[in-house]
């Protein structure tokens, strides 16, 4: 289940190192190896492995034979009161006992000025220029060249060498405190990688690449689309024409798999199938070894072989049992639970999707969205797929197993094809999802009526521009307009004036939404000073219908008929409007 | 039977015994559970009739509909007046100033009942709705409102950041009116504990080799605690009408005192300890939340010690900062209230995994005094966000003003000219009347009468003008073509909602275990 896969950290893996200094960097986790972080040093790998997420690491200047930084594990108190300032932690005995034995004996960092009176100081006498810092930038050079350990010795230098210290308020102390420890301290923490924390890790640089998606719009977006687990059971099939399903989800995305990794996470298959561990429902008995993800023995391969040749040997194991797997379990086979995703080009781009151990060229078959996750293209959905691949029992014969092979799997390549596309067109699909830069309303014209009725239809993008154009094809002049053309000579319509069917789509909203962060200090809570920038993003959210057969009779008189009979409104404005044509006349 | 929910699978046509919704305009829906009647017969005793302000509908018209159909109202001979149900409650809604209500007689109360803009509160038996299924989003807009609720943008953000997956456990308090409650039920789902050995994945079940695998499922559940006894009567049943029985279940308790431990079934007698959650994330929706937080503790020493502490556990106990006393409201009837001992704390927790926790409070001294709790509660990464959002009109707009001004100079000009040229040849026209000596065309003499004349010509002329004009443009014109499209935001803007408070409680990791590891995972050299 996916709380184990974000319980521990486990071999071949991505994790997240979020450094001091806020940096994001995501790390393969791969037994043997090392771990180098710039400024840093470099440490062994295994040092993470099977500790659980959101322990933060202090490198050391403590090594091990092979003079690699031993790490020490921060408690959580320490953290703490570095941050909110000195406050008795309740559980502070869990301090000492999470020690990895390695601490390096520092004195404390005194970060609250918390002897009396610096309360009470005040800023009046405090001087504006950098001169107040003793040390010159080449002095904190050289500290940081001898100190090889925490950074705890150079941020307790740098404290003593101010020179108006004392002055400092308790505050601002605390805050240049802070920021020191950010500069100079070696820690990290580590974190799990999932959705919200690989688009913050690419936001930071590559926003662009990903639309300038950020967590709420992905949270939005993927609860206006109703994108959820599901299965079928007994009353799927009450429906006599429900053929597939439940849980079937259109997709076009743009973003390298960002927005398909959003919804497979709300749909439970983001993440492998594990496949080893953790045997049901051991949370809540006695404390069993092997109950214990965290503490379950390494994998097969052994771990006394050097590690090149461990890694060859296993990588090449790994594909070949792949391979045969994938001829035994059909991809993209699932009918229910499903994300069906079109793509401009041949091969949708899909790499972001391997943080999550989906390799698109080489998949895992045991991968939930190697059956889960189906790929088209335009031209497979909307023209014919190529002819199937035809040999006569004679030719087969005739031919070398190698090219016996060959047609096979250009066969099952073009069965594949066409199963896939074959479920695409017999529509009723539960919603459709759009992170795309191409017009949404030529999308929308081929995608509106693979949907359900009810169905959610969700567009995203960076801008409101685009999304208000397809806001107006909806716009209620536009539904009458269509309405009254449509009931009395359906041939009078045209793409020109209704490039989608007004009526096909209900309950239009346009929504931009920003998560704006705080500082929640005590005594010092304010919302931040800055925030990124660009695009905001907006989301376009409506519900597929189906509008009747027939002419409804609408309540109350349409906008013409008013015309006999002006509202006082109109007839003040009527006046008004001579009045300017006389004045300008009269000047 | 075993019953599915239709917020997870509504199948493609409404159901009888199962939750519709009838949508009549912008953010006006109607819950209907539609009843088990014998839709053969048509007789309007079996056939009860929904009445709206929109028309009216008898049952058999919206049972086993193809969802997302438009259905029109029947003209029925009673006087719809007296039982438009829709109505009462959506009035209601909106005396108590609910945001979500639709905005009364503005004009921006654009209807997707298009051509329908009369809002004077005739009574007409014709009109239409759409026949929708429910979804948390439409259910939040639909819900009978009992108190504050969570809405789309802030629950789909707090579900995002606490990393709640399907067979996730959710903690929730308190429930209040269900809505989020509905949001992350979705989210945990993960299949029907009840429902037996359904196919996991897809299309790979003939798998040998994952049959040999196949181990025990965790569902996914949420635990709803409520402390208002007819608040959490009513999500139950509305929790089982909507088939998330094996999903969601409604605890009545004080959560201050009670804690978040589930009740142990009473059927076998035996056993009484509480039962844990094996929760992995928590949602506060509390006066107080600091006061439930010393219950989210992962062993009983940490609890028994927070349980001392006067400010975790003291509902009248001043905040952190000691100007502001929030006093939680502690329910009347406390003894009908389940307590669990605390000699007997079991943690709610699950304690092989992080668990991820928000708290909802719309003041900031709230957020000042659930911080401190965190922190010294050995929570970390605490964080507070605020979710600021805003929809989005899009309309198109006269180019010139509504008022029907020029919208460019050269029009102006136009203008200017065609008035001048009638003023001019009315002028002229007078001038030569005069020096024929005669009267003017119409009207009285005199100085002054003549002025009036001429300026009720002109109004006149002008008027005419208009109106061929329009008529003209009303023929070649594509109203929903005119203006220039524009979007601003939404007339009421909800500016505030609640701060969220997030917080990271990592699993224990003793000196004991960091050693176990290491000796399993380091290479050895
Ligand atoms: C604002 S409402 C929650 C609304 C809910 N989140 C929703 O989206 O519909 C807060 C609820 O907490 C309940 N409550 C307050 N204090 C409580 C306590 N100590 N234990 C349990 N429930 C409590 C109140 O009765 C109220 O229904």
């Amino acid at each position: 289940m996916p709380s184990e896969w974000h319980s521990h950290v486990r071999p071949d893996t991505h994790v997240v190192l979020e450094l001091s200094s806020g940096v994001l960097k995501i790390v393969e986790i791969i037994l043997n190896t090392n771990i180098s972080i710039a400024k840093f040093g470099t440490f062994p790998t295994d040092a993470l492995v099977g500790r659980p997420f959101h322990l933060t690491y202090e490198i050391t200047d403590r090594t091990d034979l092979d003079g690699r930084p031993l790490l020490r594990i921060v408690p959580i108190e320490e953290l703490n009161s570095e941050q909110f300032g000195q406050e008795e932690p309740e559980s502070s005995t869990r301090a000492s006992r999470a020690e990895s034995g390695a601490d390096d004996g520092d004195a404390k960092i005194d970060f609250t000025g918390s002897n009396e009176n610096s309360a009470m100081k005040d800023n009046r006498f405090t001087v504006d220029d950098s001169s107040r810092q003793t040390l010159s930038m080449s002095e904190i050079e050289e500290l940081k060249k001898t100190d090889t350990g925490s950074g705890k010795y150079i941020v307790t230098k740098i404290l003593a060498s101010h020179k108006y210290l004392d002055e400092k308020s308790q505050f601002s102390l605390a805050k240049y405190a802070l920021r020191k420890v950010k500069k100079y301290l070696k820690r990290f923490t580590v974190r799990p990688i999932d959705v919200t924390m690989l688009t913050q890790v690419i936001r930071e640089r590559y926003s662009k690449k990903i639309m300038h998606l950020r967590p709420e719009h992905l949270g939005l977006l993927t609860s206006m689309v109703d994108v959820h687990f599901s299965e079928p059971t007994e009353s799927t099939f009450d429906h006599s024409n429900h053929t597939t399903g439940p849980g079937r989800w259109l997709a076009v995305d743009e973003t390298g798999g960002l927005l398909v990794a959003a919804m497979a996470e709300k749909m439970g298959i983001l993440y492998p199938t594990e496949d080893d561990t953790y045997e049901g429902e051991s949370d809540n008995t006695e404390e069993k070894e092997s109950n214990d993800p965290a503490l379950v023995e390494p994998c097969s391969n052994s771990i006394n072989q050097p590690p090149a040749q461990d890694d060859a040997t296993s990588m090449a194991s790994k594909r070949k049992s792949r391979a045969s797997l994938r001829r035994q379990i059909p991809a993209m086979s699932a009918s229910t639970n499903t994300i069906t995703l079109i793509n401009p080009n041949i091969q949708s781009k899909l790499h972001l999707l391997k943080h999550f151990n989906f390799d698109q060229d080489d998949p895992d078959p045991l991968h939930p969205l190697y059956t889960h996750l189906k790929t088209l293209s335009w031209i497979q959905l909307l023209h014919t797929y190529a002819d199937r691949p035809e040999a006569t029992p004679e030719q087969l014969d005739a031919w070398t197993s190698t090219q016996r092979g060959s047609y096979y799997r250009k066969l099952r390549r073009w069965e594949l094809v066409k199963s896939v596309v074959d479920d695409t067109r017999s529509g009723g699909f539960d919603g459709i999802i759009l992170a795309t830069p191409m017009e949404p309303q030529s999308i929308l014209k081929h995608t509106l009526p693979l949907l359900r009725g009810g169905a959610q239809v969700v567009v995203y993008w960076p801008h409101v521009e685009p999304l208000s154009q397809l806001h107006d094809l909806f716009s209620r002049e536009r539904k009458s307009a269509f309405a009254d053309r449509y009931y009395q000579d359906p041939d009078s319509i045209n793409e020109v004036d209704f490039p989608l069917n007004p009526l096909h789509v209900l309950n239009i909203r346009l929504q931009v939404l920003r998560a704006r962060q705080w500082q929640v200090l005590e005594g010092r809570t304010h919302p931040m000073m800055t925030a990124k920038g660009g695009p905001e993003g907006c989301v376009f959210a409506g519900i597929r219908v189906i509008p009747s057969a027939t002419k409804v009779e609408a309540k109350g008189r349409f906008p013409k008929k008013r015309k006999k009979e002006p509202s006082l409104e109109e007839i003040e404005q009527a006046e008004k409007r001579l009045k300017g044509a006389e004045i300008s006349y009269q000047n | 039977m075993f019953k599915t929910s239709p917020f997870l699978d509504p199948g493609t046509h409404s159901a009888p015994n199962s939750l519709a919704l009838l949508y009549l305009r912008r953010d006006l829906l109607q819950p209907l559970l539609l009843p088990s009647v014998d839709t053969s017969s048509t007789s309007e005793a079996v056939d009860p009739v929904i009445n709206t302000r929109f028309g009216s509908y008898p049952y058999s018209t919206l049972v086993n509909q193809p969802w997302g159909t438009q259905i029109s109202a029947t003209a029925i001979s009673k006087k719809p007046s007296k039982s438009s149900t829709a109505n009462k409650n959506k009035n209601k809604k909106r005396k108590r100033g609910d945001a979500d209500a639709p905005n009364s007689g503005g004009e921006d109360n654009r209807g997707d009942n298009y051509g329908d803009d009369d809002d004077a509160g005739h009574e007409t038996v014709a009109g239409f709705a759409h026949l929708l299924p429910p979804t948390p989003e439409l259910w939040t807009l639909a819900l009978p409102h009992r108190t504050q609720v969570v809405y789309t943008p802030d629950y789909s953000y707090i579900l995002q950041r606490l990393r709640v997956r399907p067979g996730d456990v959710i903690i929730e308090a308190g429930a209040g009116s269900g809505s989020f409650t509905h949001a992350a039920a979705r989210a945990v789902f993960s299949g029907y504990p009840a429902s037996v050995e359904v196919v996991q994945n897809g299309g790979a079940e003939d798998d040998g080799e994952r049959k040999k695998k196949k181990r025990k499922r965790k569902y996914g559940r949420v635990c709803s605690f409520e402390y208002h006894s007819d608040r959490a009567k009513q999500l139950s049943s509305e929790i089982a009408e909507h088939g998330l029985e094996g999903i969601v279940t409604v605890t009545h308790r004080d959560v201050y005192s009670g804690g978040f431990s589930l009740e142990p079934s009473n059927e076998e007698g035996g056993d009484k300890t509480p039962i844990s959650p094996n929760a992995n994330a928590v949602f506060l929706d509390l006066p107080a939340p600091w006061l439930a937080l010393k219950h989210l503790t992962r062993t009983a020493r940490a609890h028994d010690r927070a349980a001392r502490n006067p400010r975790l556990s003291n509902p009248s106990a001043p905040t952190v900062d000691g100007s502001i006393t929030i006093i939680a409201s502690t329910p009347s009837n406390s003894t009908s209230i389940s307590t669990s001992s605390d000699s007997r704390f079991v943690s709610p927790l699950n304690r092989l995994t992080s668990t991820h926790l928000c708290t909802f409070s719309p003041c900031i001294e709230q957020v000042t005094a659930t911080v401190s709790a965190l922190h010294s509660l050995g929570w970390r990464d605490i964080d507070m966000v605020e979710i600021q959002h805003k929809q989005i009109e899009v309309r198109r707009e006269r180019i010139g003003g509504d008022e029907g001004g020029p919208a460019t100079v050269e029009e102006a000009v136009a203008r200017l000219k065609e008035v001048e040229g009638r003023w001019k040849e009315f002028h002229d026209e007078r001038v030569a009347e005069r020096m024929k000596g005669g009267r003017g065309p119409r009207g009285p003499k005199g100085k002054d009468g003549r002025k009036v004349e001429v300026e009720e010509d002109l109004k006149d002329e002008n008027g005419k003008a208009q109106e061929t004009m329009n008529a003209g443009r009303a023929k070649v014109s594509k109203a929903w073509e005119e203006g220039r499209l524009v979007h601003r935001t939404e007339p009421e803007l909800k500016t505030h909602t609640s701060y969220l408070v997030f917080a990271v409680l990592p699993r224990e990791w003793t000196a004991e275990d960091e050693e176990k590891a290491r000796r399993k995972w380091n290479s050895k050299k």
